[in-house]
């Protein structure tokens, strides 16, 4: 077979597929959090920040338009000398250089003229010589006064700065651990789906390469997979029961047919060497050799009828099987069986056997005349053959307690072992003791083939007790109409 | 017999035509519908054989036009599909047998002849006659040499078609159709069994048999 199964990579499942797009819609959503959280926190704290510096600038900035540096001067004094200290400040003159305040001087992006806010950092106070000062997040107002010198107000908040960026490695950190893990499961789950999937499409590779007798595991899992695995093997045993019974019914067909062929044509080649050989004086054959050769083209034609009778059956069998050719009607079963026991009756006679047939009214099925016709001559026909030399059969039509319509043929005579009875209804099935016996072997299955196509089924069980044995009934099991 | 086989399958027609004119007819061949249909009416035929697939009208189609136009011949009808409904539609039509292929010479002959004869048999008859063999249809007695002789109803029914064909071979699958009614092939040998307990009656007493097995087609009765 050229075709193989490519497994793919596990990226390329539809399992990874749709991991990934979680991980990515886990990202923007815990991104959309991180920012509320920020919003709620961070942000708030700042703009609480930023009014109290608002504030406190005010207050100042009303000083000076009131009193000029001076007041200005004093009222950072006081501020200062009140012990604790809230904000920072820096009132400096108009060329930046401090007047009064905290600050040498102001940043360079101080404003010209109006208010400004800004964010910038201080050094530590407490920081040792030669160290490099720890410095910490600080916001600032600066406001240009009306006589060119400056205001600056500035508040700590280290505080939130550093909350701010524990719940930014928090975020980041947990962001990133959902994603990893979310990708890791994803792998995993979508590794564990590649493998039922890869072990699932070994399996019809194995099938296809011709294994019919392979099965997919049971995993119990009660997912997709387990019922996808069940299915599949519902299908690969019906699919090697059919693949068995064409196998053996080309076998048996084969088997059959060659001998009949071998026969014909060892009378062909006979004839042909006689026709040979012939005197070449006498171009009439003489009239012994002339009855010989019609004797043996007769057997010749005959044999090829036995052989088309063989293929008709087989025809019909597969026609029967897959549904065609019916014509369903209602038909009185009493009077089908009626006139085949009469039809059957003499061959019975003349087989030296007891034939008896007992036949309820009025059983109407809808039924196809000539495929039960069909039935009805297999059944009898097979009792006439294998029932043994003075023994006897029996036609049996009724109306079961169940509702149902059975025809049954019972003879006396071996019968057929419980073991046996599943496998003489398989097609060209011969029981050793049939081997010799003129039939097809198909004569059985044809009637369940017909049982079948009418809803019914057939049964086996003891016929006629006897000196050879339990007998045997065959009956035909199809709804009343 | 003048017969038309219209058939497109010209290995099958030439064999049915080969097979004919060995048993001394005159057969034409048509290889599809609208030709077959041309050819049919254009002269009177004692039989047609029909195919009921052919190309450009169907044998089904071909016979219903036919006998629209009055076409008064036999009609038998060919066919791969063996089944009842193929075999009522083709009757119905206006066809008056129908023979599945593949099919042996010996049944085409056969069919073809007592299809032939189907013209005499239109007025009733009361009385056959073959030989020293009587059968009054009315009465339902048989005698031969003036003997009677007691039959069943069903083997009266096979004495009578095999009388109708005296001097015919009469097929195993004909006499399942027309005296048992039986319009499937039973493949069994049963028929050997009824044929045989006639003949115990008509021909046991008597010197010269009359019922006469044609091997590997039917049966004949002869005088």
């Amino acid at each position: 077979m050229a075709w193989r199964v490519t497994i793919p990579a596990f990226w390329r499942t539809s399992t990874f597929r749709l991991t990934l797009i979680f991980a990515a819609i886990l990202a923007v959503f815990s991104s959309i959090l991180l920012a509320y959280l920020f919003n709620e926190t961070i942000w708030a704290a700042r703009r609480e920040a930023f009014g109290r510096l608002n504030g406190e600038y005010r207050q100042l900035a009303d000083i000076h338009a009131a009193g000029g540096i001076e007041a200005v001067k004093r009222a950072l004094f006081e501020r200062s000398a009140n012990g604790e200290q809230v904000f920072y400040y820096l009132l400096a003159a108009p060329d930046g250089s401090p007047i009064s305040g905290d600050f040498s001087g102001l940043p360079a992006r101080a404003p010209v003229s109006g208010i400004s806010r800004h964010a910038f950092s201080i050094a530590e106070a407490s920081a040792a010589p030669g160290e490099p000062a720890a410095r910490r997040a600080a916001i600032a107002i600066i406001g240009r006064q009306s006589d060119a010198t400056s205001i600056l107000v500035a508040l700590d908040i280290e505080a939130t700065a550093e909350t701010a960026r524990r719940l930014r490695r928090a975020g980041s950190l947990g962001a990133a651990t959902g994603i990893i893990v979310a990708l890791l499961g994803g792998i995993l789950v979508s590794r564990a789906a590649a493998a039922k999937v890869r072990t699932l499409a070994r399996l019809t590779e194995d099938v296809i390469a011709g294994d019919l007798s392979r099965r997919a595991p049971d995993w119990r899992s009660g997912d997709e997979y387990s019922t996808l695995a069940s299915a599949l093997n519902a299908m690969l045993v019906r699919l090697e029961r059919l693949v068995q019974s064409a196998r053996n019914a080309g076998d048996a067909i084969a088997h059959d047919l060659r001998t009949p062929l071998a026969r014909v044509r060892n009378r062909l080649e006979d004839i042909a060497a006689h026709l040979e050989t012939a005197p070449p004086q006498s171009p009439e054959p003489g009239p012994q050799l002339a009855a010989e050769l019609a004797a043996s083209v007769s057997e010749a034609i005959a044999e090829t009828g036995r052989m088309l009778e063989t293929f008709n059956a087989v025809l019909r069998l597969s026609q029967i099987e897959a549904g065609e050719n019916g014509a369903m009607r209602r038909v009185d079963l009493a009077d089908m069986a009626g006139t085949f026991a009469e039809f059957f009756e003499p061959a019975f006679e003349d087989a030296g056997l007891g034939f008896e047939a007992m036949i309820g009214s009025g059983l109407m099925a809808i039924a196809d005349s000539a495929m039960m016709g069909q039935a009805l001559t297999n059944l009898l026909d097979n009792a006439t053959k294998y029932t043994p030399a003075g023994g006897a059969a029996a036609l049996r039509a009724r109306r079961r307690s169940d509702g149902q319509i059975e025809v049954a043929v019972v003879n006396t005579g071996p019968g057929i072992p419980e073991d046996q009875r599943g496998r003489v209804l398989e097609r060209f099935t011969r029981l050793d003791t049939a081997r010799n016996s003129p039939g097809s072997g198909l004569g059985l299955s044809l009637v369940v083939a017909v049982a079948e196509r009418h809803q019914g089924h057939v049964e086996l069980s003891d016929g006629l007790p006897g000196p050879d044995g339990p007998g045997l009934r065959v009956a035909l099991v199809i709804p009343a109409a | 017999m003048r017969i038309l086989i219209i058939e497109d399958d010209s290995e099958l027609a030439a064999f049915a035509q080969r097979t004919l004119e060995e048993a001394r007819h005159n057969c034409d061949l048509a290889e599809d519908g609208a030709n077959g249909l041309s050819l049919a009416l254009d002269s009177a035929w004692d039989l047609l054989i029909v195919d009921r697939n052919l190309p450009k009208l169907n044998g089904i189609d071909l016979v219903a036009a036919y006998r629209k136009q009055n076409g008064q011949a036999p009609v038998l009808f060919l066919s791969a599909f063996g089944s009842v409904e193929h075999r009522v539609e083709g009757l119905t039509v206006g066809g008056d047998d129908y023979l599945v292929k593949p099919f042996a010479p010996s049944e085409l002959v056969a069919r073809v002849e007592a299809l032939g004869r189907r013209g005499t048999f239109n007025a009733p008859q009361t009385r056959l006659r073959v030989g020293d063999l009587e059968m009054d249809l009315l009465k339902r007695t048989v005698t031969r040499a003036g003997q009677k002789i007691d039959l069943q109803p069903r083997e009266f029914r096979l004495l009578e078609f095999l009388m109708q064909n005296a001097g015919n071979v009469v097929t195993r699958s004909m006499l399942l159709e027309k005296v048992w009614d039986y319009h499937f092939d039973p493949m069994t040998n049963v028929i050997d069994v009824h044929v045989s307990r006639l003949r115990a009656k008509i021909d046991k007493e008597f010197g010269a048999p009359m019922l006469q097995t044609v091997r590997g087609s039917g049966y004949r009765l002869e005088a």
